[in-house]
């Protein structure tokens, strides 16, 4: 249902206490900025926006290899809350190598069995911004080939 | 005269927040270990009485005191006898109210093992705590450890006696409170914290922000303090600080002082939300008839820390029409911006008789037969 890597990293927070489930978030978190493009990476789409939605800039960088397969990165303005930090590292890495498709259907319900109930709260429910950014991100790759496909 | 007699504590009057605080001031200014903590009030500039200043000079120059009401007479009495009252109601205060009432980082910092103080890290970010604090800070959560998990209220007396113990507070600690967004929750707590009556409470200028700013140091490392016994509050004092619906409503009706604190377009009924923030659920834009737009965070400057007492006061005496002795209200979406409008009242600018009405928008906009207006 999930992919293989994500899968794993749900398992892993569903096993944890509630403080150990923080510190890995935390650890996530921290872990956010390892997600940010390289420098010799070239990627297909670029969307880096300040929206409504979210405190600060968050910029999506996908790259599709020969296979097919997503690579995602990601960029986060130093405003961003850190469960949505955590989030986006935990996407880049479960998402790593999953096909924009396989993305685009991936069901949001897995959120909550990460971060656990007693975190999200109408506050916080920017954790599920970063997921509908690579969704649409996917999307508009998706659009284009489909596009490219009929001319 | 209201504005006088207002303040000054009578005699075994220990009930009301505001009346207390007074009775505080002077009991940690005989607290001679304790003036380096608290700070001296400063001695007001001459001219910042509140009252009329034609009476003060036909007073001083010895006009007949039968041309001026004797209550009149009797409140100027009691504050030249009490400077710092009149210090409080000025128009154009040099000083803040009660600048007791802040701690900046630099003293902080030096005092972080005091006896005494307790440091209380209150965030909208909920994992902020966890990534970092101030040596020696607990975290309270406003959802989880401030609100009742059933009842759209505030938690018992009881449990609020169980959070204190929990973190080794006494009703002699003095609770230190800073955080994210320039100390919205931390307002927001040290509210609650006055709604059970704890009566030490201060604010770190400038929060969270200004600390890291300045690279004072952090720690991940959570503190654990021995268990004390805070005693159970006889009462929460939602009469004196804390006001409902219908008393927002009554206070629209009677055309009394209500700051809505929101952005100016959630004020208009541009936005159900607040910019850069998802759809909290309510149905309707607008505000609350006859309240004045003021948001938050007119009273910060750009680090965070508070603006000086003149500004403030020509931003809510002047731009908001609120009156030292009138009842105030001040409101947002759930009541904690709002909290820092009231922590700015009623501590900066001493004003009395400030109210957070913390149903705020989420209530108002969304409640059956509740008017609105839209400008």
């Amino acid at each position: 249902m999930y992919p293989t890597k994500l899968n794993k990293i749900i398992n892993l927070f569903e096993t944890l206490p509630e403080d150990e489930r923080r510190e890995t978030l935390v650890s996530y978190a921290d872990n956010a900025k390892k997600q940010e493009p390289r420098e010799s990476e070239k990627f297909d789409l670029v969307d880096v926006r300040k929206d409504e939605d979210c405190t600060d800039t968050v910029g999506v960088y996908l790259l599709v290899d020969e296979n097919g397969k997503a690579h995602i990165r990601m960029t986060l303005g130093p405003e961003v809350q850190t469960l949505t930090r955590s989030m986006t590292a935990i996407l880049c890495k479960g998402l790593e190598g999953s096909t924009p498709q396989e993305i685009l259907d991936l069901p949001s319900d897995f959120v909550t069995r990460i971060v656990g109930a007693e975190l999200v709260r109408v506050r916080s429910q920017t954790i599920y911004y970063v997921l509908t950014r690579i969704k649409s991100i996917c999307k508009v790759y998706l659009d284009r080939q489909r596009m490219a496909q009929v001319a | 005269m209201a504005l006088g007699s207002a303040l000054v504590p009578s005699a075994g009057d220990g009930v009301s927040p505001s009346r207390t605080f007074l009775n505080i001031t002077s009991q940690r200014r005989s607290n001679a270990p304790r003036k380096a903590c608290f700070g001296e009030r400063p001695k007001p500039a001459r001219g910042t009485h509140a009252l009329p200043r034609t009476l003060i000079r036909r007073l001083e120059m010895g006009t007949p005191r039968r041309r001026i009401p004797d209550e009149i007479v009797k409140s100027l009495a009691r504050l030249q006898e009490r400077p710092e009252i009149s210090h409080s109601m000025s128009t154009h205060p040099t000083q803040y109210a009660h600048p007791e009432a802040l701690v900046e980082t630099d003293w902080l910092e030096k005092h972080l093992n005091d006896d005494g103080i307790r440091i209380i890290e209150s965030n909208e970010d909920i994992l902020l705590y966890d990534t970092g604090h101030i040596p020696g800070a607990v975290h309270i959560d406003w959802r989880a450890d401030l609100q009742d998990p059933v009842i759209r209220d505030y938690i018992s007396p009881e449990k609020f006696a169980r959070l204190c113990s929990r973190h080794g507070i006494t009703p002699d600690t003095t609770c230190i409170f800073y955080g994210d967004k320039a100390n919205w929750w931390a307002c927001y707590a040290l509210w609650a914290f006055r709604l059970f009556g704890h009566e030490k409470v201060k604010i770190l200028n400038g929060g969270r922000d200004k600390w890291k700013a300045e690279r004072r140091p952090m720690t991940r490392e959570v503190p654990k303090y021995p268990e004390t016994n805070y005693p159970v509050p006889k009462k929460r004092f939602d009469k004196e600080i804390r006001a409902f619906f219908d008393e927002a409503l009554a206070q629209s009706k009677g055309g009394k002082p209500l700051i809505d604190v929101r952005s100016p377009g959630e004020y208009k009924g541009e936005i159900t939300h607040m910019p850069e923030y998802p759809q909290e659920g309510v149905l309707r834009g607008g505000h609350i008839p006859g309240a004045k737009s003021m948001p938050w965070k007119t009273a910060t400057n750009d680090d965070a820390t508070f603006k000086p007492a003149n500004e403030l006061a020509k931003i809510y005496l002047e731009q908001c029409g609120v009156k030292p002795g009138t009842d105030t209200i001040v409101y947002c979406r759930i009541g904690e911006r709002s909290s820092h409008t009231w922590f700015v009242l009623t501590y900066l600018l001493g004003l009395d008789n400030v109210r957070n009405y913390d149903g705020s928008w989420t209530e108002w906009g969304n409640k059956v037969g509740a008017p609105i207006e839209k400008t």
